[in-house]
């Protein structure tokens, strides 16, 4: 049972990676495709996590070091559109 | 250690499909600021249901890796709002345009406020610097 819904997560998680792939390639302005990247990133640190726990992995670093990247580059991206303060 | 097994596998799967709405959001909503809410909402939601599933199931068997995963948590529920908000930010600054049937616009007003003091300071700071 615990590997069936795990199967089950992984689907949905690659649904929902393939309609933010969608969503980038669609958006209108430049803030949707950099919403659509955080979103992927999202996704994947969520692919990471369950396929840790499916799999008896435990590269849990690579999870948090890719949230503090996603972080730092979408603020980053932020403001070099607004050009100034980001806030 | 079933049963955090089988509580661990439920906050998984409960995440994902949270983080799959979201998503769907990010496709079908009109806007960009209302695709913000969704997805900044509902997918943060939704990797800390699932961090938190990490938590659990990992919690009785190697304790370091419970603990990697609760840093985590911590750590995505408190940067990826900030995130967000600069992106509103952002999108709002460059004009990004409006959905037709939005009502009221509460950002416009604080930023006609803020970049009238704003510019007035700087008007008051380089006034003697900026003659050239």
């Amino acid at each position: 049972m615990v590997d069936v819904a795990l199967d089950v997560a992984l689907g949905l998680l690659t649904a929902s990676l393939a309609v933010a792939f969608l969503r980038f390639l669609k958006g209108p302005s430049l803030v949707d495709r950099l919403l659509a990247v955080e979103t992927t990133t999202l996704i994947i640190l969520g692919v990471i996590a369950v396929v840790s726990v499916k799999y008896s992995f435990e590269f849990f670093v690579a999870v948090l070091i890719i949230a503090i990247l996603s972080v730092i580059s979408s603020v980053a991206v932020a403001k070099y559109l607004v050009g100034g303060r980001p806030f | 250690m079933e049963l955090t097994e089988k509580i661990g596998s439920f906050l998984i799967l409960a995440g994902a499909a949270w983080m799959f709405l979201g998503t769907l959001g990010l496709l079908r909503f009109p806007d960009v600021y209302t695709r913000l809410h969704a997805t900044g909402l509902a997918s943060t939601g939704g990797v800390a249901l699932i961090l938190s599933g990490v938590v659990v199931h990992f919690a009785p068997r190697t304790v370091s890796v419970s603990l990697l995963a609760g840093l985590t948590l911590v750590f995505v529920l408190l940067s990826y709002p900030l995130a967000t908000t600069a992106m509103i930010w952002a999108a709002h600054r460059t004009g990004v345009a409006k959905f037709r049937g939005t009502l009221v616009d509460e950002m416009e007003l604080y930023d006609h406020q803020e970049m009238g003091e704003g510019a007035e300071a700087e008007e008051a700071e380089g006034s003697g610097t900026s003659t050239v």
